[in-house]
């Protein structure tokens, strides 16, 4: 049985959901993919490559952010703009987490691209450079 | 040749007694001629004795004695020459040794003072070479301690800083630091 590699599998994937593939069906071939090959712990690295690759592709861009306080719809609108700029994406997608161990500031990661301007990296920053 | 002198001297003497007379010559200083002659006779006797056995030994010793003394002082004055010879050897080999023990003397003071002033370049350049060490432990000192001071520093900073955002950092201050951040990246 050949063995398919993440990231065609990935690429694959971005293929179909471009394409209007329903998400269920894709997600089905998929497992069912991975089961085959006995590789089901790798889901979660696929999961990112598929990110990744729709991100390279200009499509789509999920950002993971990380802040101290909850945002306000307002701020979730101008990180996602500003996202797409630095991206170069059309569409993006904002997953918030609050963590109040940051102090304050922002922390942006998406599949091919992270950007930390919490107060809780630059103190460590500081305490490094010392 | 002097036994045949002495004999005619006597018969020539005793003729001369025969002939002449008390009233006359000798008679006239009451000398008694026969034993004038007689005496004479034993003076020339003993004269010739003296010049035939006596004198010719004591000549003899007397010019052995002579030239003994004539060899004695020419082997002083040998000896005397020779001594000088000897003390004007011993003297130049004297002021020969006083010049090699003067110029070992000087060669001497010389190594010494070479050995000194060598020695005193050495510790110079020890002491130098001390005092480089010593500065640049105290740089490397200087350094580390800096460095110590920086990272204190640093902490201490931090953690100030931690407290003051913990303390004063609100949501609308936190909003606007947001805000501050996403406009960096448009």
């Amino acid at each position: 049985m050949i063995k398919l590699s993440r990231r065609v599998m990935a690429r694959y994937a971005a293929d179909q959901l471009l394409a209007g593939k329903p998400v269920k069906h894709l997600a089905n071939e998929l497992v069912a993919v991975l089961t085959m090959q006995k590789s089901q712990a790798q889901l979660e690295q696929l999961m990112a490559d598929i990110q990744a690759e729709l991100e390279n592709r200009g499509q789509l861009a999920i950002v993971k952010a990380t802040v101290a306080y909850a945002l306000t719809p307002e701020l979730k609108a101008e990180i996602e703009s500003a996202v797409k700029l630095a991206t170069s994406v059309k569409h993006v997608s904002l997953d918030e987490t609050v963590d109040k161990t940051m102090l304050g500031g922002l922390r942006l990661e998406t599949a091919s691209w992270v950007w930390d301007q919490s107060l809780k990296t630059k103190l460590a920053k500081l305490r490094e450079v010392a | 040749m002097s036994a045949s002198l002495a004999i005619s001297e006597v018969n020539l003497l005793s003729h001369f007694a025969e002939t002449s007379s008390s009233s006359s010559g000798l008679g006239a200083f009451h000398v008694n001629l026969k034993s004038f002659i007689f005496q004479l006779i034993t003076f020339v006797i003993v004269l010739l004795i003296f010049r035939r056995w006596i004198l010719p030994p004591i000549t003899k010793t007397l010019e052995n004695r002579q030239n003994s003394l004539e060899k004695s002082l020419a082997d002083a004055k040998a000896t005397e020459e020779a001594l000088a010879k000897a003390e004007a050897r011993a003297e130049e080999i004297l002021s020969r040794a006083r010049q090699h023990a003067d110029g070992a003397l000087a060669e001497g003071k010389k190594a010494a003072e070479e050995v000194i002033a060598k020695a005193e370049i050495a510790g110079g350049q020890r002491a130098t070479q001390i005092v480089a060490d010593a500065e640049e432990h105290l740089k490397l000192e200087r350094n580390k301690l800096r460095s110590e001071l920086k990272a204190e520093l640093a902490d201490l900073v931090a953690d100030a800083t931690e407290k003051l955002i913990q303390e004063k950092l609100d949501e609308p201050r936190d909003r606007r630091l947001i805000e501050r951040i996403v406009g960096g990246i448009k």
